[in-house]
């Protein structure tokens, strides 16, 4: 299953004095089984992009297929879409409502129509995928919860859809080390595991280096690059330019090079620089 | 289409009219609603109009943004329109059809019932295009300050005031997230009759409440951390003081009332 | 207490339980804050640490034990508005401590509230914004600036009440790259050229290895202290208590551990470049 995107464009408060384009001539073609990391500085239109991917906003011009369905036509059974492609916002957990964890989790593949026990099949199997223990947890009022718990409810919830696209608007915002290690652990999982396409919207290009094997940068509402990350990493003076960071090891390898050093080119991850630093020192020492 | 409601919303600027007094502005403008509530002839129409223009030409706003502001209105205009000419007696038939009489009668109360609504939308509008929403709430506290003796909060309401208009766009923007993230996991919002449709709204008002008080609790806690306690010994970094220029205005409004005046018992 | 010209903020054996909680949110905690020091406090979610912040700024007042703010108590009822001007806070969610409709409006709030007269309030204002590079936006209505500028309002709001101490309680938690950059370059120069002890209270660790001294949470009580090098060299014990080092602290630690010896206290890629240079040379 792949999403097809040509020529969008997305303009918001079309006519007013306050217009803007927020997406100019996107295309892009998200294929299955991918793990596509988006970055861009805010404003760059990342999450405009992402909220057309489900339907949730209208393109202005131009066409996406989810799965071969267009969305644009009024015959598409939005929740036929919904199912397919799962859109986990920023801060999550402020979305959650019910009165238990279980009922929240349950919402979506309520909406779905489905029948309890394959409800009940799914609110487990999600709350085990984000590592959420049933039995202590199921009755619990989802407002009692620690910070973290409350995200892998509200994400459980998206899970529960069984979608296979799950889109993750900056899923580790305001977590502490712990449960941004836990939420990359589980969306590592995700794919590794289950097979789901992700495309997780990014500030940490950390994050963004150690997980993602598909990189795409947006400026301005434009695609700017698009790649595998040892390509675009390497593009640092550009991703600086539209003031983006670039992986503390890309930093590294630039330095060292600069001063003479011989690193391979296209290294962006902590264990290539490592293996990059120990062949440089132990080469000096046979040379010695 | 809130962008098409003008009412409410602060025009920035530098002329005569932004320059005012709020305090005055706010009186001037109750007073110009009254007095065009006692016009009762189209001429006396015709001069409330002309001030309004002149005062709108003074303010650099384009009289087309004031009147388009009217617009949103025009549902309840008609249907004031329509009640007028139906129930209101009168004994200068102009035509019959069937059982309903037209009489003059009810036709001039309708269109001026009509027209007042429309000044009063108007003359409030070009108050608060020309007024930010903080130097209303600062009017509003001053000229409620004399009910102080009476017990009556008026630096609270003012307060809360502020703090309504600050947190209505920060709302709006939640309440467009959260209704995204519930249609995200399959909520419709848009079919089914009343009792499903207000069923529906349940996963993004509870969310909604529990965002406001949290935000209620953090603005509590920052106020708190940032001296305040209360209207007591308060300086305002805005002084209000009246200038020649409110002299002028309401010397031009007294004027305004005059002439309404006299040209109501001249015509009339 | 003693060195009261030294220290902006003493803390001794500080506790606090919340109403109806079983466990103290802080046990026990003796510190201080020395003027003109940048100090950081880590600690993962629930570790006391914000709670140890509200306690300084006499929002909360002590369980047990006492604090002590320009040498003035915060269990102090009197005291407790002087107490707020010596030591300013910055919160979390920008969206939820601006209180005005205007910049200019906000930066006036603490101010209005002392009642400080309309001129002096002008100059102190503009002075505020200027030292926050957010002049320009003085009448500008908050909800049209981004994340790291609402924080630096929320800083002059703090800044015109001419404070010894600005504590930041996560105020960089919900900011994007470039906001986080605005708000620390922000403090930082605050620090160094007026001179105000700045406490910041963060989960980045590259935010912490900027201050001059690192406190790390745990269970209420203060598991490691030291500068940045000391606390974030001892690698395993901070992540034990649920943090992580800076990446290139992380990096030197791999090393090490394969026979690479670079210095265990590198903080920053600068450092670690030295580093590979002397091994390289030396050898």
């Amino acid at each position: 299953m792949s999403i097809v995107i040509e020529h969008l464009n997305y303009v918001y408060m079309s006519g007013g004095p306050f217009e803007t384009q927020a997406l100019h001539d996107v295309s892009l073609t998200i294929g299955d089984g991918e793990f596509i990391g988006l970055i861009g500085h805010t404003g760059s239109g990342k999450s405009t992009l992402v909220q057309h991917l489900n339907g949730l906003l209208k393109p202005s011009s131009g066409r996406i297929t989810v799965d071969g369905l267009d969305l644009a036509d009024k015959q598409t059974d939005k929740r036929a879409i919904r199912r397919r492609v799962g859109l986990v916002f920023q801060y999550p957990e402020n979305q959650l409502f019910e009165e238990t964890v279980e009922k929240d989790i349950a919402f979506g593949p309520r909406n779905l129509g489905l029948d309890e026990a394959e409800i009940s099949r799914r609110v487990r199997d999600a709350m085990r995928r984000v590592a959420l223990d049933y039995d202590s947890l199921h009755e619990r009022s989802v407002f009692e919860l620690s910070g973290g718990q409350m995200r892998r409810v509200a994400i459980a919830g998206v899970l529960a859809m069984e979608p296979q696209v799950l889109v993750l608007d900056e899923p580790c915002a305001g977590l502490d080390p712990r449960g941004r290690e836990e939420i990359l652990g589980l969306i590592r999982a995700l794919h590794s595991e289950c097979g789901t396409t992700i495309v997780m919207v990014s500030h940490s290009m950390d994050d963004v280096a150690s997980l993602a094997e598909r990189v795409i940068v947006m400026n301005h509402g434009e695609v700017v690059m698009d790649g595998a990350p040892c390509d675009v990493f390497s593009q640092g003076a550009q991703l600086r330019e539209i003031g983006l960071d670039v992986p503390q090891a890309v930093l590294l390898a630039d330095k060292l090079r600069t001063r003479g050093f011989d690193i391979p080119e296209g290294i962006y991850r902590m264990e290539e620089i490592k293996a990059a630093i120990e062949t440089v020192v132990r080469r000096e020492e046979r040379h010695a | 289409m809130l962008n098409d409601i003008t009412l409410g919303q602060y025009y920035p600027g530098d002329s005569a009219i932004h320059r005012m007094d709020p305090r005055m502005k706010l009186i001037l403008t109750i007073v110009y609603i009254v007095g065009v509530f006692m016009v009762g002839n189209l001429p006396g129409y015709v001069i409330a109009l002309a001030f309004l223009y002149i005062v709108v030409r003074i303010s650099g706003i384009r009289f087309s943004y004031l009147a388009k502001g009217v617009k949103p209105l025009r549902f309840i205009l008609l249907f004031t329109f329509i009640l007028n000419l139906f129930f209101v007696q009168g004994e200068t038939p102009i035509f019959t059809i069937g059982f309903f009489t037209l009489t003059r009668e009810a036709l001039s109360n309708a269109i001026f019932f009509a027209l007042r609504l429309v000044f009063l939308v108007m003359g409030t509008s070009v108050l608060t295009l020309t007024t930010s929403p903080m130097e209303l709430t600062d009017a509003l506290e001053h000229l409620m300050r004399p009910l102080g003796r009476f017990h009556f909060p008026a630096h609270e309401l003012a307060m809360m005031m502020t703090i309504a208009l600050r947190f209505i766009p920060t709302l709006l923007e939640e309440t467009d997230k959260i209704q995204k993230a519930q249609m995200a996991r399959g909520a419709d919002f848009e079919s089914g009759n009343l009792i499903d449709r207000a069923k529906a709204m349940i996963p993004l008002l509870v969310p909604l409440f529990v965002s406001a008080f949290r935000r209620a609790n953090d603005l509590a806690m920052a106020m708190e951390a940032r001296c305040y306690r209360g209207g007591e010994h308060r300086t305002r970094l805005r002084e209000l003081r009246y200038t020649r220029l409110d002299a002028y205005a309401a010397l031009a409004t007294a004027v305004f009332l005059m002439v309404t005046f006299v040209e109501g018992r001249l015509l009339g | 207490m003693t060195n009261l010209e030294e220290n902006r903020i003493i803390a001794s054996n500080l506790s606090y339980t919340y109403p109806e909680a079983e466990r103290k949110a802080v046990d026990d905690v003796s510190m201080r804050v020395k003027k003109g020091e940048f100090l950081a406090i880590l600690g993962h979610n629930g570790s006391g640490k914000s709670t140890l912040a509200k306690l300084f700024n006499a929002l909360y007042v002590p369980g047990e034990g006492t604090v002590w703010v320009c040498g003035l108590n915060t269990r102090d009822d009197d005291l407790v508005f002087d107490i707020r001007e010596h030591a300013g806070m910055v919160f979390q969610n920008p969206d939820n401590q601006i209180v005005a409709t205007i910049v200019e409006g906000d930066v006036a709030f603490g101010l209005e509230n002392k009642g400080v007269p309309p001129e002096e309030m002008r100059v102190r204002i503009d002075d505020a914004l200027r030292a926050v590079n957010m002049s320009a936006y003085a009448k500008k209505a908050p909800n049209m600036l981004s994340g790291g500028q609402k924080q630096r309002v929320a800083i002059a709001g703090v800044l015109a009440m001419k404070p010894d101490v600005i504590i930041l309680d996560e105020s960089t938690a919900m900011l994007d790259p470039s906001g986080r950059r605005e708000v620390m370059n922000t403090v930082h120069r605050l620090n160094e050229e007026e001179g105000i002890s700045i406490v910041i209270i963060t989960h980045y660790m590259s935010e912490a290895a900027t201050a001059d001294y690192v406190i790390v949470m745990d269970e209420g009580k203060i598991a490691m202290s030291g500068t940045p090098r000391e606390v974030f060299t001892r690698v395993e014990k901070v992540r034990a208590l649920g943090l992580d080092v800076p990446e290139m602290t992380d990096l030197a630690n791999m090393l090490r551990k394969d026979g690479v010896m670079v210095r265990a206290d590198v903080l920053t890629v600068d450092e670690m470049v030295e580093e590979v240079c002397r091994l390289s040379s030396s050898i």
